[in-house]
């Protein structure tokens, strides 16, 4: 846990844009300064931020450069960690509350509590009843929803600038005054269950994805799926999901990420007036059981699916967002995928003519991250047939044919833009920061992770490909489409 | 900051692509509608291109010809082989598609603020200067047939087109918008460079660019890239490019896409309303609002919240400037879709008889009102906003007097609204989902709409197929049988 200021994080320039004045303005009451240096903006936003009358029980962590301007880290006596990211010119307000507990912190045989208590959420508090919390905020139009995942919860909205008090009221409510009646309980597990049979039951993809987890990770956390085994999700009752909140639900697991429309002094003293009183908990959240991975590189799970066309999903167990790997694997994920000249697009939709679609990615988690590469086929071709052009592609990329400079520019290029689409709404801007808090500990570690995917070189792709992209990391699933067969497990 | 407006023609660099005849008359200023906004920081634009003509410009027996063909131009040209022309595009880390609906082609692409210019130059190149080689085609329709499969794995996105081809399966609408195999077959790459020169002809080109650029400099790039789709364009319109007239709905009609094995079903719900246009479209929005169309509408509240009948559910309005359809779109499990479907209609059934009450307009107000300042929080989505509205007919200051205008809305103006334009007794609905165990409970059930069942991979891209059973329920509401032959 961060609980000690840290020096000014070296703001990378590429982080202060022509915004970081009007961010700058955003702390100061008096208006835009006109810093000369990028280190000269965040010393001066930090003078700034501590300058500022703020309410008693919250202290300034750091500030810290980002998306154009500059992003601030309090923290409550309680141990509650707060985000702000001001951006003076944004009509509303991106509201986060990240839980840093997810799926992989259930318990074996409780499956889906983390996202079952993620629906109850929504439910009545001892102070409000059920639907309470959605009808005040969309009678002011603002969007609330919430994603649980392996590592984390979050729960999110976009409200207006002069909302922020009412919401914090009832985020801060909920946090830890939950009520768990066995009536909406039951509608609700009702609701759980038949979003399993929707997202997952009845759709190829997503129920692959469970055999494809599940094969890298076995009975270890990330083996199971978020929303649960079905099997599970029949015994599930609110004992389950009330253990999971008693135990990671609290001040010193959430992150509170603000971006947007934000009054820095109006915001802290309604965070410190509606969460300044929960109580510390007594005890820490426990820690994430631990298991033995299982062993890969072993043949193709093949699995019979209700679909038009085989898919061939390709996994490489490789490291958590933490590693120093994890970014050059980011940037090897784009030269392999999710472009129209990457090796496998062009292999396998272009020359071999095998497939419609193409996508890889490596998500960022506490634990070891699978890279996975997702195939589907054009009908009537086989899942086999791409895997062995995949294959070659691979082998090229190991041996004969190594990353080009050409090619790590333009991936870098796609990821850059695709950064700041994400980080061109305040609801972007937190997400980033929040999903890297939560994970890592540490919303700097996003700025961190990203100045590394920026200076990968070809040696690092090469490097890490040849370590990482190997048969003992590797797990392999068919989808073999029949068309009026629900999923079955074939081998 | 935000401009619609016609700029100074000073920087004008009017280039004449091959395929684009030049005006032999003296060249008039040439309009230009442009939609600016902008954002300066992050340092990306968004650029759209919508030209004036679509799906419905498709010849009978040809359906799919304008996505097929904008698919296959959007791979090579200005020279560049799909690999160069692929190459090229990445190298910029800029992103192009496009899609094409019933009345226009939309281009939509993003790129780094620093490589605006040559994507641009590529973009031009898409639109002026497409290989469409046989190769280029015949590369595209392998890649639509898939898309078109794939649907058939999506049944939420299944349910949505064919219930719109059900409701308009006598008119254009009722068309296979991205083709069937057949229709896909017989177009050739001579077919798309016809259509490719008949569009440039009738472009009526509409452009927007959100993000890091000016209005001034949005508008010299655009004629010096595009110069040329301003002057040559003729005032005639595609023959083909025909008003979307309403659905001939009567009764209540629900089509039964047959998928075994389905553990759930997708029920699309639909009642035929008035257009964009429309002096009411705005309170009927309030409705909807109060309905389904949030969490706190009364169908979450009935559906979800007190029953768990369902994960998701929603409604929402879809309109074009002529004619519009209010949706309602559920999954149940399927041993209580029938008492879902009877319970959703009650509920609107009493919407319209009762209207609205006083404190669901306030609420109404204050969720459109909020909704659109969060939908329009990036310089993408607000021009995303923007030229919908100005394709709708809307006009450039839609979204300027929208909160005013939803300030106006009054309980009786929304349930008038109601009574006028959503009728219950003409429905339409389609459902996917397992038939053994669907189909006797539908047939029972009290909403009372005739059945009409067939396999769920025969629809929506073959509207014409028959030899399915068609049942008469029994029930409370109007029926009316469905036995034209060409029904599907």
């Amino acid at each position: 846990m961060t609980t000690q200021a840290k020096g000014p994080l070296a703001p990378p320039s590429e982080e202060l844009g022509a915004g970081h004045g009007v961010a700058l303005g955003a702390v100061f009451a008096g208006g835009p300064a006109s810093p000369t240096t990028p280190a000269g903006a965040l010393r001066l936003a930090t003078d700034a931020a501590r300058l500022l009358k703020v309410p008693a029980g919250i202290r300034l962590v750091r500030v810290f450069a980002f998306a154009g301007g500059f992003a601030q880290q309090w923290q409550l006596a309680n141990g509650l960690r707060v985000v702000l990211v001001p951006d003076a010119k944004a009509l509303v307000v991106a509201y986060q509350t990240w839980i840093a507990a997810g799926s992989a912190d259930e318990l074996a045989g409780a499956t889906g509590a983390a996202h079952l208590l993620e629906h109850l959420m929504f439910k009545s508090t001892e102070t409000q009843p059920a639907g309470a919390f959605d009808r005040m905020l969309e009678a002011f139009g603002a969007s609330a929803n919430a994603t649980t995942w392996l590592d984390w919860t979050a729960f999110h909205e976009v409200i207006l600038p002069s909302r922020v008090a009412e919401v914090a009221a009832l985020e801060a409510d909920r946090l830890h005054r939950i009520r768990f009646e066995p009536a909406g309980v039951r509608a609700e597990l009702g609701v759980v269950r038949n979003e399993r049979s929707e997202t997952v039951d009845d759709d190829p993809d997503a129920a692959l994805a469970e055999v494809l987890y599940a094969a890298a990770y076995g009975s270890a956390p990330y083996g199971h799926p978020t929303i649960g085994w079905d099997r599970d999700l029949a015994r599930l009752r609110a004992k389950q999901a009330k253990a999971f909140y008693t135990s990671h639900y609290g001040p010193d697991t959430a992150w509170l990420v603000l971006a947007g429309a934000v009054d820095t002094a109006a915001v802290l003293t309604a965070i410190v007036g509606s969460y300044g009183a929960i109580p510390k908990p007594k005890t820490p959240a426990p820690k994430r059981r631990t298991a033995t991975l299982p062993k890969l590189g072993m043949a193709a799970k093949v699995v019979r699916i209700d679909a038009e066309a085989d898919r061939l999903l390709v996994g490489w167990r490789t490291v958590p967002a933490s590693h120093p790997d994890h970014p050059a694997l980011t940037v090897l994920a784009e030269v392999l995928a999710n472009s129209a000249s990457a090796r496998l697009s062009d292999a396998l939709i272009h020359q071999h003519r095998l497939a419609s679609h193409v996508a890889a990615e490596i998500p960022a988690t506490r634990d070891a991250a699978l890279l996975e590469v997702h195939v589907e086929l054009l009908p009537s071709k086989h899942a086999a047939d791409a895997e062995r052009a995949l294959d070659k592609v691979v082998s090229a990329l190991l041996t004969g044919k190594p990353v080009t400079a050409a090619e790590l520019s333009g991936a870098r290029n796609r990821l850059l833009a695709e950064r700041y689409a994400v980080l061109a709404s305040a609801e972007g801007r937190a997400d980033a920061l929040g999903m890297f808090a939560a994970v890592l500990d540490d919303p700097t570690a996003y700025v961190r992770w990203w100045q590394a995917v920026r200076t990968v070189t070809v040696a690092d792709l090469q490097r890490v490909a040849k370590t990482w992209l190997v048969a003992a990391n590797r797990v392999v699933v068919y989808g073999q489409a029949e068309v009026g067969h629900g999923v079955e497990l074939r081998q | 900051m935000t401009e619609a407006q016609t700029p100074t023609p000073k920087a004008a660099r009017v280039a004449h692509p091959p395929g684009v005849r030049k005006s032999a008359r003296p060249a008039k200023k040439p309009e230009l509608a442009l939609t600016v906004v902008t954002r300066q920081w992050p340092p990306l634009v968004h650029v759209r291109l919508r030209l004036k003509s679509g799906t419905f410009a498709d010849p009978s027996g040809r359906e799919g010809q304008a996505a097929l063909c904008w698919r296959a131009a959007i791979r090579a040209g200005g020279g560049r082989s799909q690999t160069q022309f692929a190459q090229a595009m990445d190298a910029l880390g800029g992103s192009l598609e496009v899609r094409v609906g019933r009345h226009d082609t939309l281009f939509e692409g993003m790129t780094l603020a620093t490589e605006l210019e040559p994507f641009l130059a590529l973009l031009a190149d898409t639109v002026f200067r497409p290989r469409l080689a046989e190769e280029d085609v015949a590369h595209a329709r392998a890649q639509q047939l898939a898309d078109v499969a794939a649907r058939y794995d999506d049944d939420d996105a299944l349910a949505h087109e064919a219930l719109v081809r059900f409701a308009h399966r006598d008119g254009a609408a009722g068309r296979a918008a991205d083709g069937d195999p057949k229709s896909l077959a017989g177009i050739t790459a001579a077919h798309c460079v016809a259509h490719h020169r008949a569009v440039l002809r009738a472009a009526v080109p509409h452009f927007g660019f959100a993000g890091a650029i000016t209005a001034d400099r949005a508008a010299i790039a655009v004629r010096a890239h595009f110069g040329a789709l301003l002057t040559a364009r003729t005032k005639v319109a595609l023959a083909r490019n025909r008003p979307l007239t309403p659905p001939k709905v009567v009764g209540r009609r629900l089509l039964l896409l047959d998928h075994p094995g389905r553990k759930q079903a997708t029920v699309m719900l639909g009642f035929p309303t008035v257009g964009s246009k429309h002096v009411d479209q705005l309170a009927l929005r309030l409705a909807d609002a109060v309905i389904g169309g949030s969490f706190s509408s009364r169908l979450n509240l009935r559906i979800r919240e007190q029953r768990g009948w369902t994960y998701s559910l929603h409604s929402f309005v879809r309109a074009s400037p002529e004619t519009g359809m209010w949706t309602v779109n559920w999954t149940p499990p399927r041993d209580v879709a029938p008492q879902s479907l009877d319970l959703v209609m009650r509920i609107v059934e009493l919407a319209r008889k009762d209207g609205i009450s006083a404190a669901e307009t306030d609420f109404g107000k204050g969720f459109l009102t909020g909704a659109l300042r969060y939908d329009a929080d990036t310089a993408e989505a607000e021009l995303e906003l923007r030229m919908h509205a100005i394709a709708l007919g809307l006009g450039a200051d839609w979204l300027d007097t929208y909160g005013a205008r939803v300030g106006r809305l009054t309980r009786k103006a929304v349930s008038a609204a109601l009574r006028a334009h959503i009728d219950p007794s003409r429905a339409v609905a389609v459902v996917v989902g397992d038939a053994r165990t669907l189909l006797p409970a539908l047939m029972a059930a009290q909403a009372g709409f005739a059945v009409e069942v067939m396999p769920y991979r025969g629809a929506p891209e073959s509207a014409k197929v028959v030899g399915v059973p068609v049942t008469l329920t029994p029930g409370p509401s109007p029926v009316t049988p469905v036995v034209d032959a060409k029904t599907p």
